[in-house]
């Protein structure tokens, strides 16, 4: 499977005056492979990094990187002078065929020399200071053809805000069409009082990004908060920071599908969707 | 052409096809008697370095009913070799609890644990409240977060588990290969930190990794028991490193600047 590379925002911490960073670190080598052998191939591509964003209605490349084998490429958003809430995705290729503009971003190409398993990632991070905080991940190409999917996620990874955390939830959605920049409700509520219900938009082909105090505060607690869609999907991170001490923590939530194993997981999977993504 | 002869051939079968077309890149055991009398838990990490560790843990019998649901979180730990020290249980009702788990002694510096869920009323039982007549051939996995506090003021950093296969009995699911992989995290080392990279066996067999620091080609063995755990601590080294074992995913939990850490530089994160 092979996937795309979202850089991470710069985000703005209004108590330190100051930016967290965003950036992504590639490394030109097959993350999974079998042990060489006299038969085997040897890794040695060049691979091409195409920087995509959307500009108006079409993605268009902002630069490429040439990576030589088992070389690393740090690309910084701060670096790409693009306005800080436009999504840049970064393309992997074996050539330095990239399209200038389009309207369906071109498909990533795989690294993987055998049936190795694993996705194809990066390392995303987030730096402020001497911290520095990052998660192997990526943005799976498949996902990125899905017109219409449901969403279900908590905010379970945030550290209690009474001791100087503040948490930001980034939602994260690439989709390959780039006229598709329509917006969704994420409905957000406590599971012990459903019916008090509170929204905000989240775009298609965007990051959204927002301090969970604020969702807090809307709810009027600091319990676990359920989020949902039933229009599209996001991968949604949790980045937790800490004012005194500047330490980072960085995680992604598990999808419903993780609590289950087996050939038909999916059916228990559905009782859960069920229950919370149906309207009240 | 797989979701062709997926549409025509019975599930058990393609899976059957499937798993031996990736013969030795298997993660897991073909295993035909999963049911909902089984659970299976990722292989976490304790640290004793740590100050405090939280466990976040999901309750999905209250999420698939939607409402609480009195159930009892344990917790099996293990030695570094991989001996069972400790059981501990915490009662729960909520979809998602944060537990702060009691401190104990062990020999290692890190070590093991699984966690899995018992409940007076069966998941058996709930999901016939909700009408799902297939129960078989799927079980309830426990993926929950770790929180590791390096300091007393810090936040903590949070983790997902590696993935384990362990069942509550502590049978294995995850299976070694005939074939050797190297697994290279997409993670830049740097010089100036310091990194603890710790390993753990989830399979019943006595596993063997090799790091390699790409860099100056060095490399160090670990020997790992069934279900137990090893660490190595890097320093001074700036570059790629790769884990090279008989797992077909060999990923370690890396600990960037160990507890004990105030200084903000602390992280934890899956290679």
């Amino acid at each position: 499977m092979s996937s795309y590379f979202p850089i991470p925002p710069n985000i703005w911490i209004e108590e330190l005056s100051e930016n967290i960073y965003g950036s992504i670190t590639f490394l030109n080598i097959p993350n999974n492979q079998l042990k060489n052998n006299l038969f085997s191939r040897k890794y040695n591509d060049n691979v091409y990094l195409g920087v995509y964003c959307i500009e108006k209605f079409n993605w268009e490349l902002l630069k490429v990187f040439k990576c030589r084998p088992n070389e690393f490429i740090e690309i910084k958003r701060g670096e790409l002078n693009v306005n800080n809430n436009r999504i840049i995705v970064v393309v992997p290729k074996k050539n330095n065929n990239f399209i200038k503009k389009t309207n369906k971003l071109i498909k990533p190409d795989s690294l993987r020399i055998d049936r190795s398993p694993i996705a194809e990632r990066v390392s995303i991070n987030f730096h402020l200071r001497e911290s520095f905080t990052s998660y192997q991940g990526e943005y799976p190409y498949e996902m990125t053809l899905l017109k219409k999917s449901s969403f279900l996620t908590f905010d379970v990874l945030k550290n209690p805000s009474e001791i100087n955390n503040i948490n930001f939830l980034i939602l994260t959605n690439i989709f390959q069409e780039s006229q598709m920049q329509d917006d969704c409700n994420i409905e957000f509520f406590d599971p012990y009082f459903r019916k008090n219900i509170k929204l905000f938009k989240a775009k298609r082909n965007a990051y959204t990004i927002k301090r969970v105090y604020d969702l807090e505060k809307k709810i009027g607690n600091e319990e676990t908060l359920f989020l949902k869609s039933n229009k599209f999907n996001f991968i949604p991170l949790m980045l937790s920071i800490n004012i005194e001490s500047k330490q980072l923590s960085l995680e992604h939530t598990h999808p419903p599908t993780e609590f289950f194993y087996g050939l038909k997981k999916y059916e228990a999977v559905k009782l859960i969707k069920n229950q919370w993504l149906q309207d009240e | 052409m797989n979701k062709f002869i997926k549409r025509i051939l019975p599930l058990k079968i393609f899976n059957f096809i499937y798993y031996l077309r990736n013969y030795n890149h298997n993660v897991y055991k073909f295993n035909t008697s999963i049911n909902l009398k089984n659970s299976i838990s990722d292989l976490f990490i304790w640290s004793s370095k740590c100050t405090q560790i939280n466990f976040i843990a999901e309750n999905v019998r209250a999420l698939i009913l939607g409402k609480k649901v009195d159930v009892i979180h344990n917790f099996k730990f293990f030695s570094r070799d991989g001996i069972l020290i400790s059981h501990q249980k915490y009662k729960a009702n909520s979809f998602f609890e944060r537990i702060s788990f009691e401190d104990f002694k062990s020999d290692g510096e890190y070590f093991s644990f699984i966690h899995f869920v018992e409940s007076e009323v069966t998941l058996s039982q709930i999901l016939d409240i909700k009408g799902l007549k297939n129960k078989k051939d799927f079980c309830e996995q426990n993926r929950g977060y770790t929180v590791y506090y390096p300091g007393d003021r810090d936040s903590g950093s949070i983790v997902h588990g590696n993935f384990g296969g362990v069942f509550k009995d502590e049978k294995k699911l995850a299976i070694t290969n005939i074939k050797k992989h190297i697994y290279t995290p997409i993670y830049k080392f740097k010089k100036e930190s310091t990194y603890d990279i710790v390993f753990n066996n989830p399979t019943d067999k006595k596993l063997i990794i090799k790091l390699i620091l790409n860099n100056n080609l060095e490399y160090k063995k670990l020997i790992l028991p069934s279900l137990g755990t090893r660490f190595i601590n890097l320093k001074g080294y700036e570059g790629s490193v790769s884990f090279e074992s008989r797992l077909a995913i060999c990923r370690a939990l890396i600990f960037k600047n160990p507890a004990p850490n105030s200084r903000g530089d602390f992280d934890v994160f899956h290679s």
